[in-house]
């Protein structure tokens, strides 16, 4: 499962009832998220320090989950959350040509950079998540540092990453790679030829990895610097030829009920407080002038690798197609 | 409805009695339809939403692919194979519980009950952990030749092991039942006519259980063919994809025609348990007997010589199988992070006290599981019993339906349900105004549909074995339909009864893919959290969470055990 | 109390008629006996009785109300009617007073009453201070007679009991027809009876009816049974009946007549309308002893000797007619087989003639 960072909760009962009690950036606020809940734990009540009077209410799953709840609550004709929070580009770019979000004009997008948000300000970019692979320090003594290596046969057998079939961000890193000159279907190939497994999200990796049952993981950045962190036998590589990024979305959806609080909610992300918190968390920030967390080397010493929107969504289908074709999904 | 006992008179000049068990009928079929058939319907009505021609050629089309073909043949040849699986260990281990002096009985009953205790999920985990190539298993001497590089658990063979291990306990549970009904002079009969222990076995006890061992095989088929967490982290990383995986992947991509591509294949696995639940029809039609259950069980036969090699043999089964997977889980709860090797320096109870402390939501989720799994198990129970009396006893054509109505959300990956569920009740019930969605009442909805059939099952096959002249007597007394069926039949059924309450609360308190898409926050469930966190990279804390589980079950059972000397014999399976 | 009347009944199953347009009066506080072989459809008949079947044609009477028609039949738990079955049914999760007073529980007794009820039928059947005895632990005899008294304490009008002493041994079967007796005369209910053992059905019953292949053959006393069956099945069901061709000589004078069998000339009972020529005998055991030679004997060989206790059952096959063999009883040593000896016939029965249609 990838990160996707969308808090959400269900109200309680009843559907839109709050209609006129919401006073400017006070009432409930209804988050739909993939971010993990210990950490939306943390958000919400560092939020609520700048705002006490939102009740912040979410629902945190698997994007997947959370995907397939907004649609069935599309369906049956009745959404439930004013926030859309989920590590997933592709999947906005697909909301928004659907007519689910809602623009926020006035966000404070001022000092990131802007290609990283929505033109039409649908939807904005809260953090940078990479895509690298991490490997078992108590297996790998001399451990790659190239994407290439990695389609070594010895090292591909002893690899896992996760499925663009179940997480966003796996789609994004395949679909961005696929469209690399020198990478192309030719190095998904070859890892598959060599014995890699594709599992199902990030997390799947890094437990498989950090026990030592794979050797190298493709994995998203703060997962295995955090159980580094924390003791587990793990190290993070930044591959020479560089990473693939995912930033955390956030939008604001077509029927939300609490516009200002949603308003709120977002420019609180985008903001230098926001900011500093998500550094606090482990992930690099967008903001220039924010220091990113210790772990991470210097944001220019990183090459991202970067592929439109827009074109990911339109060849979604084709790379998890081709994706389980040669992985068998 | 009584009848004028003081003058003796009798006449036909009132109605016919049938309005109590009418009434009654009416309000079972009114759960069945209400719980089971309509949020499945309106799943399947996203399929023609295009008009009637469209929606056929659609499934065709959703029928025809490479990938659904692959996946439909997977699903039947792997649940086939954990099924035989199942039978042959959940018969076996009921065979030398019920008729063997095998010692520590009620130890052995409860660790082969302890898969079901478990969520699926974890278990598979805790078997790649104990089989993967950094298993402390392989550093047993004599052992490292064997240690594989890639673990073997992942794909087809892996798929049928765990979920064979995982659905044994319930065909386990249908033929121990069964055994204890059996009479003993029939096994004394045999010996008499100069059958050995084994030929008697053969001949006389395992026909008699065949009913109870088509009613445990069909549930552990369609229990397989509906598994997602089996498949998910076997078969996924294993190149082996299986229906539900395939479902979930189709979710995944979530367009336009993703709910009626599901509902689309989740009509294959309908399909597919039709036929299980059929098979089980045509054998107890075939092989039931009803048997006269006044004469005491059979004492059980000495092993002698086999002795010890069966009791070593069983104990290393039991310890390969429920004990170590729970030493892998343990282990990985008590260190601080994922990956790092447990010893003495590293050993914490961080994880442990965090996950009770300072995770709300797990917290939260002991306690919603608690209640929901508890009130499923009660009621449907309470909905099976007459409903099973009225399918065997008064040859219901109208029960049979239900009874077969209430598999389809059992079979159905728990997600599709959960799916349905939402497009039923986001909309607010009529008369009382409200949604339910979002609430606590949403889930327990769910987990009463989806679990029904399990407690089906059990109380069905013990309904049939019931001597139709145990009720006919009660007849004889004056006692109305509903008089006896609460003072006489409910009694006999009482093992079965506990037997189906048993499976229906553990199936309930770790469930998961179910509560993937219905809970909310203060609604959270042990499945839902245990793999939230995993998802979310925190092995450790799910680890943690899984003990806790664990532990709060089995002091659950000691409880049950010590307050279980009033309950009928055999409502308890670990208690002899 | 009540009397039973069962008018053109008919029950069918897979096409064939279990119980074929039977026709039947059954005075109340009598105990009759539904004899025949096995498939003769006793048992559904009683059940037709009991409400547990349905007929599809003629209707049944309690007390002259009709409780079951081809329209409207009454349920078994409105019938009053109180049924001992052959397994015993006992309630395996009640003990004995459970059991008992089952029925007194469906009427809303209050407690004492019923308490009081089930000490009475447990005393009369012979178990006193039974009540909190488990039923797994009784014997068979203590079983049926707990399903006895679980009769005797709904005080029911008529009573059905199904082979109820098929699973017993010779010796409590013994004792237990007592025990039967003992409760008709205690209960005063009309006993409807079946059994395919014609001593049980002759030591209990006021009447025996007698059937075959869905019919009754001849309801009648055991006393009027044995010595006038009506056909040759009642007489080889009961009392070791054999047939014999015989020829009729003359009149019948007194109920007696001239007979010739097997050469040898005596005097049978019959029917006042028996005509001269050639008929069936039935002849018991009872009927033929050895005599001396000469006169009013004919001469036979021992076939065969079974030891039987207090008797012997010697087989004899007539010179006349080598091939047939007649029974009768000895006492005292048993002749040898394969000696001569010759038999005199004292008594015997003329079959009625079949009437036509």
């Amino acid at each position: 499962m990838h990160r996707r960072s969308v808090l959400a909760i269900a109200l309680a009962l009843g559907l839109t009832s709050y209609a006129g009690a919401a006073a400017a950036q006070s009432g409930p606020l209804v988050i739909y998220t993939s971010t993990p809940t210990e950490q939306m734990d943390q958000l919400v009540a560092r939020f609520n320090e700048s705002y006490p009077d939102v009740t912040v209410e979410y629902f945190r799953s698997g994007t997947t989950e959370v995907i397939n709840r907004l649609q069935a609550e599309f369906t049956a004709g009745s959404a439930q959350a004013d926030v859309l929070l989920i590590a997933d580009t592709v999947v906005m770019t697909q909301l928004k040509a659907d007519d689910r979000l809602q623009a926020y004009p006035d966000a404070p997008i001022a000092g990131t950079d802007a290609s990283l948000h929505d033109p039409e300000m649908m939807f904005f970019s809260t953090k940078l998540i990479t895509t690298g692979f991490m490997y078992n320090t108590d297996n790998v003594t001399n451990p790659a540092t190239t994407w290439a290596e990695l389609t070594n046969p010895e090292i591909a057998a002893r690899l896992m990453m996760p499925s663009p079939l179940y997480s966003g961000a796996a789609l994004i890193n395949v679909g961005t790679v696929v469209n690399q000159d020198g990478f192309g279907w030719e190095y998904f190939e070859a890892l598959a030829d060599g014995g890699a497994t594709a599992g199902r999200g990030n997390g799947g990796v890094l437990d498989a990895v950090a026990r030592g049952e794979m050797d190298y993981g493709i994995i998203v950045d703060f997962m295995p610097l955090n159980a580094k962190a924390a003791g587990s036998p793990v190290e993070f590589v930044f591959p020479a030829e560089g990473v693939t990024a995912v930033t955390e979305p956030v939008a604001i959806l077509a029927g939300a009920s609490n516009v200002e609080a949603a308003q709120a909610f977002v420019a609180w992300q985008l903001s230098e407080e926001g900011q500093r918190f998500h550094v606090g968390q482990g992930y690099l920030p967008l903001r220039e002038g924010v220091t990113p967390p210790a772990a991470f080397p210097q944001m220019e010493g990183v090459d991202v690798m970067a592929v439109a929107p827009a074109l990911l969504l339109e060849q979604s289908d084709e790379i998890k197609q081709r994706f389980a074709d040669l992985f068998g999904g | 409805m009584r009848q004028a006992v003081a003058t003796g008179s009798i006449s036909l000049g009132r109605r016919p009695i049938m309005k109590a068990e009418t009434l009654l009928l009416a309000v079972l079929g009114l759960y069945v339809l209400g719980l089971c058939v309509w949020p499945l319907l309106r799943l399947l009505t996203t399929i023609f939403a295009g008009g009637l021609t469209e929606g056929v050629s659609f499934i065709l089309d959703a029928w025809s692919t490479p990938a659904a073909r692959r996946a439909t043949v997977n699903t039947l040849e792997a649940s086939f194979w954990a099924t035989i699986l199942s039978v042959v260990l959940g018969v076996a281990m009921a065979f030398l519980v019920g008729l063997s002096d095998i010692r520590l009985k009620p130890l052995l009953v409860f660790l082969l009950l302890l898969p079901l205790l478990i969520p699926p999920q974890i278990s598979a985990l805790a078997w790649l952990a104990m089989i993967g190539p950094q298993s402390p298993l392989w550093l047993i001497p004599g052992l490292e030749a064997l240690r594989p590089v890639r673990n073997p658990l992942l794909g087809r063979d892996g798929i049928i092991l765990v979920m064979g291990l995982e659905h044994a306990p319930m065909v386990f549970l249908a033929v121990r039942a069964a055994l204890r009904g059996l009479p003993a002079d029939l096994i004394d009969a045999a010996r008499a006519a100069g059958s050995r222990p084994m030929g008697a076995i053969a001949r006389i006890v395992a026909p008699l259980m065949l009913p109870a061992l088509a009613a445990g095989a069909a549930l552990a088929f369609v229990s397989a063919i509906g598994n997602f967490g089996v498949p998910a982290l076997l078969g996924i990383p294993g190149r082996y994809p299986m229906l539900s995986t395939l479902i979930y992947q189709r979710l995944a991509g979530f367009g336009p025609t993703a709910l009626a591509d599901v509902a689309a294949l989740a009509l294959i696995l309908a399909g597919m348990a039709l036929v299980g639940i059929g098979a089980q029809v045509l054998i107890l039609r075939r092989y039931a007997v009803a048997t006269d259950r006044v004469g005491g069980a059979h004492a059980g036969f000495a092993l002698g010589r086999l002795f010890w090699p069966t009791t070593i043999f069983v104990w290393l089964l039991m310890l390969l199988i429920a004990v170590m997977p729970l030493i892998a889980l343990t282990a990985a709860a008590l260190v601080p992070s994922v990956g790092v090797r447990l010893s003495a320096e590293t050993v914490t109870l961080s994880n442990l006290i965090y996950v009770v402390t300072g995770l709300g939501s797990a917290q939260r989720a002991f306690a919603n599981s608690l209640f929901l799994a508890t009130s499923a198990a009660f009621l449907t129970v309470a909905v099976a019993a007459p409903l099973a009396w009225l399918l065997v006893a008064r040859r219901s054509k109208m029960a049979q339906a239900l009874n077969a109505a209430a598999d389809a959300p059992y079979v159905l990956p728990g997600i599709v349900l959960s799916i349905a569920m939402i497009l039923t009740f986001l909309p607010p019930v009529p008369v009382l105004g409200i949604s339910l969605y979002n609430t606590i009442w949403i889930l327990l909805i769910a987990y009463l549909a989806r679990f029904l059939a399990l407690a089906l099952r059990p109380v069905v096959s013990a309904m049939a074995q019931i001597e139709r002249a145990t009720e006919e007597a009660a007849q004889m007394s004056g006692a109305g339909p509903l008089y006896r069926l609460r003072t006489v039949v409910l009694p006999m059924l009482a093992p079965a009864l506990g037997a189906g309450a048993l499976l229906v609360f553990l199936g309930a308190f770790s469930e998961l893919t179910v509560s993937a898409l219905l809970w909310s926050r203060g609604n959270e469930t042990v499945g839902v959290v245990i793999f939230s966190l995993y998802d979310e990279g925190n092995s450790t804390a799910a680890a943690a969470v899984s003990v806790w589980v664990l532990g709060i079950v089995l002091c659950l059972a000691l409880l049950i055990s010590l307050v279980g000397r009033r309950l009928p014999d055999g409502v308890l399976p670990w208690r002899m | 109390m009540a009397d039973v009347s069962l008018r053109g009944v008919r029950r069918e199953a897979g096409g064939r008629a279990i119980v074929d347009d039977l026709s039947l009066e059954i005075a109340h506080g009598e105990c009759l006996a539904l004899l025949g072989p096995s498939g003769c459809g006793k048992t559904t008949l009683l059940r037709l009785l009991a409400g547990f079947e349905t007929l599809h044609a003629g209707e049944i009477m309690f007390d002259g109300k009709i409780v079951a028609a081809p329209e409207r039949q009454l349920a078994p738990e409105e019938r009053r009617v109180g049924m001992v079955f052959q397994s015993y049914a006992l309630w395996p999760h009640l003990d004995v007073a459970g059991n008992v007073g089952y029925a007194l529980k469906v009427q809303k007794l209050p407690k004492p009453e019923r308490e009081k009820r089930v000490a009475e039928a447990l005393e009369t059947v012979g178990l006193p201070g039974f009540d909190k005895r488990r039923v797994q632990s009784l014997s068979g005899g203590q079983r049926q007679r707990v399903a006895l008294a679980r009769c005797l304490a709904m005080r029911p009008r008529l009573v059905l009991l199904d082979e109820p002493l098929a699973n017993l041994d010779a010796h409590l079967r013994e004792t237990m027809i007592d025990e039967f007796r003992r409760f008709h005369a205690a209960s005063g209910a009309t006993l409807i009876y079946v059994t395919h053992d014609q001593a049980e059905a002759m030591a209990l019953a006021d009447r025996i009816a007698v059937m075959d292949n869905g019919r009754l053959r001849q309801v009648d006393t055991p006393d009027r049974l044995y010595q006038e069956p009506c056909d040759a099945m009642v007489a080889q069901f009961l009392g070791q009946g054999q047939l014999a061709p015989v020829t009729v000589h003359g009149p019948v004078e007194n109920g007696w007549v001239d007979v010739e069998l097997f050469g040898h000339r005596t005097r049978m009972r019959a029917r006042p309308d028996c005509a001269p020529g050639p008929a069936q005998a039935c002849l018991r055991p009872g009927d033929l002893v050895f005599a001396e030679e000469g006169g009013a004997s004919m001469p036979v060989t021992i076939v065969s000797t079974r030891f039987e206790g207090g008797s012997t059952l010697v087989r004899v096959a007539p010179e006349a007619a080598p091939e047939t063999t007649l029974n009768l009883r000895v006492g005292g040593r048993a002749p040898m087989i394969g000696e001569r000896r010759s038999l005199a016939i004292s008594d015997g029965w003329l079959l009625p003639v079949a009437s036509p249609g």
